[in-house]
């Protein structure tokens, strides 16, 4: 169903390419806030590296005209996600509030399928049971399960503090403002390169920057009306 | 010849014809042809029964062996369970393995069951006479091997229960829209029918049993069999049940493949989403099938001691029908490959790439089995009336077509839209104990099965006798086949 | 009127078919003869009227549960349980088509069963007439006669070269009747049990502890257990307690009325969860809490005032804090009464 204008919000992230300089403290932000665990060097050699949002790295050119050309790449909380009619007992749905996609940690069984279907392979699994060496488990948030082995988990643009942004909101009986709700890897860019809000909201930034000249989306020819936008002037070999 | 039905003995003891001539051919067509050959019931049956009722040695040896690896397989899937899947050669994009490899290949290998003793039996084939229930077993423990692996592979197990559709006091239900539950469908509905229909076909026989046993395999038997006499009305019913369980099963069958097929071909990934795969996948079952139910006459005919009643001529017709699903199976793997290599879209070149660069081994190999081989030596009799070549040619496309399917399942999501997504797959210890294991206890299953239930649905070949017969037609004998019903 | 019933086994259809011309000639009615063979043969063969066939109601009754079935699954999961997912809708047409044909063919296959089960009466209960060479290639003929006409029936059957010949009172074979209402009742009831006993759990009527990894995560292991303790050595800070936005409070004598307005407060506020003597006996609401010590008094040994007065006030991990319940005088109350079950 085509996400409509009158339930609840458009949660957005804008992320401004030109000034993302690859530094990786949203990577580590979002493992703090989210309580993801660390993935061992063995295991990431192996593919299973655990990063809700990671850094793409892929080197152009031949030395000495070596670039290096990185995009951080989080779950696009598509509009129209494959990962979501697959899932056999519905682990994964699109939330008509907030118009992203929840993956409900108690429900997921396990069987993988959203994690082959996303284009964007954001979906992680819990191959093992998620290890915190002491003192780590003490800097858990208590905001966010900790997942059980054999469950899938992704972005969730920060959704406990969507939630409680709105409930603080709801209980101070105003509307919510822009840059109230701020996720994790928003909040630690030193560069100010991911910019979240709702896009719904005229006067918020998102809603400024998306008619931006350099905007594309990523895998945008596959259809899945992704929530993120990405800027980008020049060598971005879009359209080529 | 054929008026001389009225004469007073039975069916089976048919008079050899005066004339030298025509009593040679008469000869000649009883040692060629079961249908023609037909012995006292009361000896086929003590054929039919005498390996259920003692077992040599060699069985015993085989099947410690084969419970040996089906426990190793047990405990590998335990040591999973406790461990998480982090032990499995699984990562974040090749998110399936081969579990899902495995759950299409046992499901695949059943189809042949199913179409032998359901299409050719409404086709009116007689050579399916003496394999169809041996075949049919194999469709039988082949769905139930299969029926495993989606709990085998699955994250948590403990909460496989989700799936169901049963109402609960939280009021959730599953996804109907998902193919996995299409799947779950599917797998019970051929389960079912082909239990049902085995066991439909098998009561006469079990009647049979029943009455040549003593002691608890006559108690078993009786209950087992309902009271069957052999009736008018039970025989007439039963034809008409088989026909219609027939009629049904055959499209189930075929959508229990495509069902399967379209868990991979409804996902967007590339080298997965093809309208083909359905039919494809199908075909492909066929043909492992086939090459499965041969390899498993071989063993039964040659451990069983069932010589009688699996002959040249159905080895050579199986052969002749595998041959027809390697043709078959040729044309849909081509179709596939040239329309991905011909559109050169990059994310399909990339599947291909990769299919004939680091998997190219096992993509050749592949080939070799599955079209080299049967394409080079089905053609001759002698290779199809060849027990031993036989035996070789079904394991080898056993082999090509479990590759297949390995390839599309995990080489296909190593490759996607982001190349920094791309990693390959290699298989750890738990998957190929599993896998190993599975086929161990499907042959476990097989061959407890046969020592319990007549694995030659031996009516079947005595209604097959009774309506066969021989007819002089000038100089020669030429059969004829007559419709008792 | 004493009925016979008479089993004749014959070697051949055509001697078989003869065989029933006399007997019907006898003036044996077709119902009461019954041929049992080890292969099917048409009834056309011995000139008797087909068997009477009524599969058609069990295929298309199947038929229509199987869609009703399919209709809940599909149109009713989705109208008790709206879940939007990736752009389809909440009734996609391929999807539905899928569930309605596996669930249509499963079921008519399963009352085509039923009707086969059902018409032959299967199983059979009670002792019939049989001979076992009959699945060895004999053809048999049951005939039911009075006595007169039974030993013609036998004439005929010795004419014919009858292999065997069995004669036996028609009395001894009782009809199913009962039993067999039995058994499909015995049936009937074990498959309702069979459906019923999984709404049972998944309706939490009958609980069973079931495996949930994630409440053993280490999240939940790192509140529990003692907390960090002061270190080995160190000496317990005694004196006024500071509070972020609080005035300072010091800590009260442990006098006499100090102990037992503490042991009032205690027994209201706290034992609930802690019991009466801080050994979480007769605690009704504690015994959901597994981290409450299981001596308070020990506890509080090691633990400094100022620590104690905070624990109360501001709370801990899943103790709420009693800041809006207990003035500081109170609180110091509970403090010295607490520390004196440790002695």
């Amino acid at each position: 169903m085509a996400e409509e204008q009158s339930n609840g919000h458009k949660w957005t992230m804008i992320v401004d390419a030109d000034k993302c300089t690859g530094c990786q403290a949203c990577v580590v932000a979002c493992h703090a806030e989210n309580n993801v665990p660390v993935s061992s060097e063995d295991e990431v050699i192996r593919g299973r590296a655990m990063h809700w949002m990671r850094i793409e790295r892929y080197w152009e050119g031949e030395y000495p005209n070596v670039k290096a050309r990185f995009l951080p790449v989080f779950c696009q909380q598509c509009g129209n996600a494959p990962c979501e009619p697959v899932c056999p007992v519905y682990a994964s749905y699109h939330s008509t509030e907030e118009n992203i996609n929840i993956q409900v940690y108690n429900r997921c069984v396990g069987t993988r399928y959203c994690g082959n279907n996303c284009p964007y392979r954001v979906r992680i699994f819990n191959f093992w049971a998620p290890r915190f060496d002491a003192p780590l488990e003490q800097q858990l948030n208590p905001d966010v399960t900790v997942r059980s082995p054999g469950v899938m988990e992704k972005c969730t643009f920060c959704i406990q503090r969507i939630r409680r942004g709105r409930e603080q909101a709801n209980i101070e009986g105003r509307p919510l403002e822009d840059g109230e709700i701020i996720p994790a890897c928003a909040q630690a860019c030193p560069t100010d390169a991911l910019v979240f809000g709702d896009k719904w909201d005229e006067n918020s930034r998102v809603a400024q920057m998306v008619p931006s000249e350099r905007q594309f989306k990523l895998l945008e020819n596959l259809g899945t009306e992704p929530a993120v936008y990405y800027l980008k002037g020049g060598e971005t070999h879009v359209g080529e | 010849m054929l008026e001389s039905r009225a004469t007073i003995g039975p069916y089976w003891d048919e008079p050899l014809p005066d004339d030298e001539h025509l009593a040679r051919q008469v000869e000649h067509g009883r040692e060629e042809h079961l249908m023609l050959d037909a012995r006292p019931p009361a000896e086929l049956n003590q054929l039919t029964l005498a390996r259920m009722r003692q077992t040599g040695p060699r069985f015993w040896i085989a099947l410690a062996g084969l419970g040996a690896l089906t426990l190793a397989f047990f405990i590998a899937w335990a040591i999973q369970i406790v461990s998480g899947l982090g032990i499995t050669g699984l990562n974040r994009s090749v998110m399936w393995g081969p579990y899902i490899a495995n759950l299409i290949y046992f499901i695949g290998i059943g189809h042949a069951g199913t179409f032998i003793s359901a299409a050719l039996r409404l086709m009116r084939m007689d050579f399916r006479r003496p394999i169809a229930r041996a075949a049919e077993t194999i469709t039988l423990f082949g769905l139930a091997c299969a029926a495993l692996f989606p709990i085998i592979h699955v994250g948590r197990i403990w909460k496989l229960f989700y799936m169901l559709p049963i109402p609960n006091q939280r009021d959730l239900w599953p996804n109907f829209r998902s193919a996995l539950f299409w799947d779950m469908m599917a797998i019970t509905t051929y389960l079912i029918g082909s239990t049902l229909f085995m066991y439909v076909a098998l009561i006469p026989d079990l009647a049979m049993a029943r009455d040549h046993m003593t002691g608890w395999r006559r108690k078993l038997y009786s209950a087992l069999s309902l009271g069957w006499r052999g009736t008018e009305g039970e025989w007439h019913r039963l034809e008409v049940v088989s026909n219609l369980l027939s009629f049904v099963i055959i499209p189930v069958m075929f959508s229990v493949h495509t069902g399967v097929s379209w868990n991979l071909s409804m996902a967007i990934q590339p080298g997965w989403h093809s309208a083909i795969f359905g039919p494809f996948f199908v075909v492909g079952a066929l043909y492992s099938g086939v090459a499965a139910v041969i390899l498993v006459m071989i063993i039964v005919r040659k451990t069983m001691r069932f010589g009688y009643f699996m002959r040249e001529e159905h080895f050579n017709a199986m052969g002749i029908f595998l041959l027809i699903l390697t043709l078959t199976w040729i044309y849909f793997y081509f179709a596939e490959w040239i329309t991905n290599w011909y559109g050169n879209l990059p994310l399909e070149k990339a599947v291909q790439a990769m299919l004939t660069g680091p998997l190219a081994p096992l993509f050749y190999l592949m080939l070799f089995c599955n079209i080299v081989v049967p394409l080079g030596t089905l053609w001759s009799r002698r290779v199809r009336t060849s027990l031993p070549a036989m035996l070789v040619i079904g394991i080898l496309i056993q082999v090509g077509m479990y590759i297949e399917r390995v390839l599309i399942v995990s080489g296909s999501l190593s490759r996607n839209e982001l190349p920094f997504n791309w990693v390959n797959y290699t298989p750890h210890w738990p998957e190929v104990t599993v896998t190993l294991g599975t086929l161990a206890f499907l042959g476990l299953l097989y061959m407890v099965y046969t020592r319990f239930v007549p694995i030659i649905p031996v009516w079947e070949v005595y209604e097959g006798q009774a309506m066969q017969g021989s007819r002089r037609v000038g100089r020669a004998v030429m059969s004829t086949r007559t419709e008792v019903h | 009127m004493a009925d016979f019933l008479l089993l004749g086994l014959f070697d051949n259809v055509e001697t078989t078919a003869d065989v029933v011309d006399e007997v019907r000639a006898l003036g044996v009615p077709d119902e009461q003869m019954t041929v049992m063979s080890h292969v099917p043969y048409s009834s056309k063969i011995f000139a008797r009227k087909p068997v009477r066939l009524w599969f058609l109601p069990f295929v298309l009754g199947g038929a229509a549960l199987g869609a009703l079935v399919a209709f809940f699954l599909t149109y009713g999961t989705s109208y008790l349980y709206p879940i939007e997912v990736g752009g389809q809708g909440l009734n996609p047409v391929p999807p539905t088509a899928i569930i309605y044909f596996e669930m249509i063919s499963l079921f008519s296959m399963l009352g085509a069963f039923a009707g086969f089960l059902l018409q032959n009466r299967f199983p059979i209960l009670t002792r019939r007439m049989y001979d076992e060479r009959i699945s060895d290639g004999y053809i048999g003929l049951e005939v039911c006669a009075p006595l007169a006409v039974a030993e013609q029936v036998v004439t005929v059957f010795e004419a014919h070269h009858a292999r065997v010949i069995k004669r036996e009172d028609a009395a001894a074979f009782k009809p199913q009747g009962i039993r067999h209402l039995l058994f499909w009742g015995a049936v009937g009831t074990g498959g309702l049990v069979a459906v019923l006993v999984p709404l049972l759990l998944s309706y939490d009527i009958v609980r069973v502890p079931w495996i949930n990894k994630m409440d053993d995560t280490v999240v939940v292991r790192a509140q529990e257990g003692p907390r960090l303790a002061a270190p080995v050595g160190a000496v317990p800070v005694q004196g006024p307690v500071f509070i972020a936005g609080e005035p300072a409070t010091a800590p009260l004598p442990a006098s006499e009325v100090s102990l037992q307005r503490g042991q009032m407060l205690y027994g209201t506020n706290c034992a609930m969860c802690h019991g009466l003597q801080g050994d979480r006996a007769g605690a009704e609401v504690g015994k959901y809490f597994p981290e409450i010590p299981q001596s308070l008094g020990a506890r509080a040994a090691i633990l400094s005032d100022q620590d104690l007065f905070r624990v109360i006030r501001l709370g801990r991990n899943r103790m709420p804090g009693l800041a809006e319940n207990l003035s500081p005088g109170e609180t110091w109350d509970i403090v010295n009464y607490v520390r004196s079950l440790g002695e």
